[in-house]
This record gives structure tokens, C-alpha cells and sequence, in this order.
């Protein structure tokens, strides 16, 4: 005998895994799909003027803590040639 | 003794004052908020030029003020930043990767390349971008070898222009 059916609102569970196997079906998209390779070499370009900006920045910090620290080494040393340590 | 001590105060003071006042958001090393912006939270103002020119020159006066901080995590910060002024770059060409999978791409490849100069090392900071980018679900395996590609450019770009500048050999060293 069949089971009767429910009278009233009906209610199902709620689907929590949708939003991540969306992302996931995107993700196995994104590693099997091939550029085109116009893109493909605008990317590494892209990336290439990313390494040099980042080498230019490390540069410039790096030159400029020289400076600050030859300048304290500058004035510490006459001050100990001039009998005074402040 | 005291010149020394009112150099570092001098120094600190001034890499203080300009986070607090100018970039507040420069605050700290930077690599818990990379983790949260490899993984889909987006922090307003966070990756501007101004927190650049704040977290770039507080570095420099922290650490010729003889304090006891790194520079790793603060280059990351600064790479990651340097990566989207190129995501949004005012070439045509590149207005095609403006989505937000590439968004962290390029993050990815900002923080590779900070990482990278910081200890000399191409393979260790992509390795680090993927660690940071573990738990996320837009990595993928073809950007680790274009990562890898950006910390050489890197690492070789700062050899190269740190040889030049004194005039000796080329050598990878952080």
C-alpha cells in the first residue's frame, strides 16, 4: 500500500555543497582549458614586468638603507674623533 | 651610545608616524592578509599605492633603525601590491586577465617574487605563494611555473642590479 501523501508545506535539505562544486567545476575547468597563445605570452609578459618591478623596489630599499646606515655610521665616527659620544 | 639610541627612536618615530597617520592599513608583516586575499576576501584599500610608498620606505627606516624586523613578509606585501598595479595597468592588452581568478594569480606571483628577493631563493617563494595559496580553490598548477618564471626575473633583475651598482660579480645571496 502505497505511503500517503504528506498534506501541508513540503520541505527538502538544503544543498551546502552547491556553492563548492560550482567553484570546483570553474577550478577543473581553469586546469584543463589551453589559452590561446597571444594570451598565453601577455600573461608572462605580464609577469616578467611584475619580477622587475618587484626587483626595482627591493633595489631601492636597498640602496636607501645603505645611505641611512652610512650616515650613522658617519656621525658616529666623528663624533668619537672629536672626543664625544653624545 | 646615546647617538645611537636617538637614531633608532628617530628612525622607529618616523616609520611609526607614517604608518599610523598616512597608511594604517601597512600595519604588520602582510602575510596573514595575503592568505585572506589568496582565498577570496577582498580588504578595501589594501593594495594601493599609498600603502606601497608607507610599507617601502616604514621597512627601510625600521630596519636602518636597528630594530629587530624582517623583511620577508613586508616584500611579500610589496610584491603582492606591485602585482596588481600591473593587474590594473593602463594597457589594453591586459584588461582581458581582470577577473578574479587572475586577481590572485597575480597576487600569487607578486608575493613569489617579494619572497624571492628577500632570501635569494626562486623555488622557495614559489613554493611559499603555494603554501599561502593551499586552501584556495583558483589555484592552479599551470601557475606555478609562470610564478616560478616571475621570482627568477626577480631574483636575477635584483643580482643583476645590485652587481652593477658595485661593480662586483652576480651572485644570488639575500
Amino acid at each position: 500500500m502505497p505511503a500517503p501523501k504528506p498534506t501541508g508545506p513540503q520541505f527538502q535539505s538544503e544543498d551546502y555543497n552547491a556553492t563548492s562544486a560550482k567553484v570546483y567545476e570553474q577550478l577543473d575547468y581553469q586546469q584543463r582549458v589551453k589559452e590561446p597563445r597571444r594570451t598565453e605570452i601577455k600573461l608572462w609578459l605580464a609577469f616578467m614586468l611584475v619580477g622587475l618591478g618587484v626587483a626595482v623596489a627591493a633595489w631601492l630599499m636597498i640602496l636607501a638603507e645603505d645611505f641611512l646606515i652610512t650616515i650613522k655610521g658617519n656621525v658616529f665616527q666623528y663624533l668619537t674623533v672629536y672626543g664625544t659620544t653624545f | 651610545m646615546a647617538f645611537y639610541l636617538l637614531f633608532s627612536v628617530t628612525m622607529a618615530s618616523a616609520a611609526a608616524l607614517l604608518t599610523v597617520y598616512v597608511g594604517p592599513k601597512a600595519a604588520g608583516s602582510g602575510v596573514p592578509e595575503l592568505i585572506g586575499c589568496l582565498n577570496g576576501v577582498r580588504i578595501a584599500e589594501w593594495l594601493t599605492p599609498t600603502v606601497l610608498f608607507v610599507k617601502v620606505v616604514g621597512v627601510t627606516l625600521a630596519v636602518a633603525g636597528s630594530l629587530v624586523v624582517g623583511k620577508e613578509g613586508p616584500l611579500a606585501h610589496i610584491g603582492a601590491i606591485i602585482a596588481i598595479m600591473v593587474f590594473f595597468a593602463p594597457i589594453e592588452s591586459f584588461a582581458q586577465f581582470r577577473t578574479g581568478s587572475r586577481y590572485r594569480e597575480f597576487v600569487a606571483a607578486g608575493i613569489s617574487a617579494g619572497v624571492s628577493v628577500a632570501f635569494g631563493a626562486p623555488i622557495g617563494g614559489t613554493l611559499f605563494a603555494y603554501e599561502l595559496s593551499t586552501p584556495s580553490t583558483f589555484w592552479t598548477f599551470k601557475n606555478i611555473w609562470r610564478n616560478f618564471f616571475c621570482a627568477s626575473i626577480a631574483t636575477f633583475g635584483l643580482a643583476l642590479l645590485v652587481a652593477l651598482q658595485y661593480g662586483t660579480p652576480i651572485t644570488l645571496s639575500a
